[in-house]
């Protein structure tokens, strides 16, 4: 079934699910044994060695699968920047079925928890890494 | 395996999550914010789609939830801007600084994280 933008406003209920789906398997990803194997020798990693991890190892679908990892189909691996600069590393992205006013989801690996928490919001504008 | 209780912990946050962002209050936010010209959305955001705002028009807003705007990196670009992230600070943590997010692209990110 085809559902347009405002069919999907009116009922919550189908957006509810889809994000959930979505989250879940990004979930069920991320919670292999070879996927959990990265994350520890990321997090083994000093700080400040991390995001070249990231960059050399995590983002590139070949060294990904060089240790068994496939990103399953419709999943993206990539890196963001939040605007209140929280310390991110990287993310699992899913887009939802059209027609939902969400576009997608992520689980986002943030590299440590900074001393203050960041702002509620913070809508600067961001167009780049780092 | 993930680390105990990590598979729990996104699981509580998914749900946290969707019960914020599936407010009928923040889609009619969200969908006004959607309506202007790009150049706009970001400004009114800034007005709409605060913690503020949204729990005065009557959504839920958890401590642990945060709305920002947010870049992603296109992953077919090969040629990368370097990332050096200079740890300024740390709060002591036993378990790995994940969240979870509901995205309409870069003007608005709804996050939940356990450790905001």
């Amino acid at each position: 079934m085809v559902t347009t933008a405002n069919q999907a406003s009116l009922a919550p209920e189908g957006l509810d699910a889809a994000i959930r789906q979505a989250l879940t398997e990004i979930s069920q990803f991320t919670s292999t044994a070879k996927f959990q194997n990265l994350l520890q020798e990321l997090y083994d990693l000093p700080i400040n060695d991390r995001a070249r991890f990231v960059e050399s190892v995590i983002i590139e679908d070949s060294a990904l699968r060089s240790r068994g990892i496939d990103t399953p189909q419709g999943m993206i691996v990539q890196r963001s920047a939040f605007g209140d600069k929280r310390p991110t590393l990287f993310c699992v992205t899913k887009y939802l079925p059209p027609g939902y006013q969400w576009k997608k989801v992520t689980l986002t690996f943030d590299s440590y928890t900074v001393p203050q928490a960041p702002p509620q919001s913070a809508f600067t504008p961001v167009n780049r890494i780092g | 395996m993930p680390p105990p209780n990590e598979s729990q912990r996104v699981h509580q946050l998914i749900e946290q999550l969707n019960t914020a962002v599936t407010n009928p209050a923040f889609l009619q936010a969200l969908r006004d914010v959607g309506k202007l010209p790009e150049e706009q959305r970001l400004k009114e955001a800034q007005k709409r789609l605060t913690p503020k705002a949204l729990a005065a028009a009557g959504v839920s807003i958890p401590d642990n939830l945060r709305i920002s705007s947010r870049y992603f990196e296109d992953p077919q670009k090969k040629v990368r801007a370097s990332l050096e992230l200079g740890a300024t600070g740390t709060r002591p943590t036993h378990l790995r600084p994940v969240n979870v997010c509901a995205s309409i692209g870069s003007i608005v990110c709804v996050s939940i994280g356990a450790d905001f």
